[in-house]
């Protein structure tokens, strides 16, 4: 594997973890949205 | 004796932009706005966190769909220039992926739907899915040339599951809604396949045009219209939509019928040339865009 495409690997799985932390964080949010709004 | 170490190289993984792009997002505009518009138009008020949570539900469903949809047609992808550079067949991601992302998204979305809204929408969401993906993509896409016809009834379900989202059950208006997306798709899609029809041909897809001929098309085209017409106008007579939406429906379908009688009457044969039809296609999403808006504002008017 050349530093390169090392580099380039790296990269997307940064970007890609990046985006499901998002992703999470806002299901997260979500849910707590839902359980609030079906107890009302 | 022992063999060389082989030093394998791992395979890129795929860029988060191409899973974007498996879930076919300008197909889910059309999809969101109509399931939206399903929501708003029911007589029940939804929290609007419950309503947020349904459509974002519709939308992740599409995406599923659409994910597998790509998963099972990166063969066929491959032969068609519109489709070719998205990520399977392109090379950017591998089918697995594909595979597993559109699968834990359908799974997702009607477990929320379950849970946080209801059983019934969950359950039309579940059959939307199960129906794009193996009744239209697996068994009808690459069989008979009216693929398009049932499977049309996959895009359909939107409006309904967003009404039976906010009201718990199923009534005549997001039925006659159903019908109309139903029963627009055929125009919609025969329109576009008449002037990319080299393209399904090359990827041996049997649609309309490459099957039975562009005069054929052209006339199944007018002759779907004029259902279409009688749904989409329907809900006015029947007392299910005031005044706007019925003199809204009545002037864009006008339109509608005239663009596919342009495309009836059409003897071009060139793809390159084919304006009725160009015109058709695009008219059609508007169309759909503009009769549900008009939807929206007329039930929020009544009530």
């Amino acid at each position: 594997m050349t530093p390169e495409y090392e580099a380039e690997y790296r990269r997307r799985q940064h970007a890609r973890a990046k985006v499901t932390a998002w992703i999470l964080g806002a299901l997260v949010i979500l849910f707590f949205g839902i359980a609030i709004a079906r107890m009302m | 004796m022992s063999s060389p170490a082989v030093q394998m190289t791992p395979a890129l993984p795929a860029e988060w932009r191409d899973f974007l792009a498996l879930t076919k997002p300008r197909v889910m505009t059309l999809v969101v706005f109509t399931g939206l518009c399903g929501l708003l138009a029911a007589p029940i008020h939804i929290h609007p966190i419950l309503g947020f949570t349904s459509i974002l539900c519709i939308a992740v469903g599409a995406g599923a769909s659409g994910a597998l949809n790509m998963w099972y047609e990166a063969d066929l992808d491959a032969h068609m220039k519109r489709t070719r550079s998205r990520p399977l067949p392109a090379g950017r991601m591998d089918r697995q992926s594909a595979l597993h992302f559109g699968v834990a998204l359908g799974v997702g979305s009607v477990l929320l739907m379950g849970l946080a809204i209801n059983l019934l929408a969950a359950a039309i969401l579940a059959a939307s899915i199960l129906f794009y993906v193996l009744v239209y993509t697996v068994w009808l896409k690459r069989r008979t040339p009216q693929n398009i016809v049932i499977g049309g009834a996959a895009g359909a379900f939107p409006p309904l599951i967003g009404w039976v989202a906010a009201t718990g059950h199923i009534d005549l208006l997001p039925i006659l809604l159903f019908l109309l997306i139903f029963l627009w798709t055929p125009p919609h899609f025969w329109a576009l396949s008449l002037f990319v029809r080299t393209d399904y041909a090359a990827a041996g897809v049997p649609m309309l045009p490459v099957v039975a001929g562009v005069r054929t098309t052209r006339l199944q085209v007018m002759l779907y219209t004029l259902p279409m017409a009688a749904a989409a106008v329907a809900p006015w007579p029947l007392g299910l939509t005031g005044a706007i939406y019925g003199i809204a429906a009545s002037l864009l379908t006008a339109w509608f019928v005239l663009l596919a009688v342009r495309v009836g009457v059409s003897r071009e044969t060139d793809q390159a040339l084919m304006k009725p039809e160009r015109a058709l296609f695009k008219f059609s999403i508007l169309y759909l865009f503009v009769l549900f808006g008009a939807l929206v504002v007329d039930r929020l008017m009544l009530a």
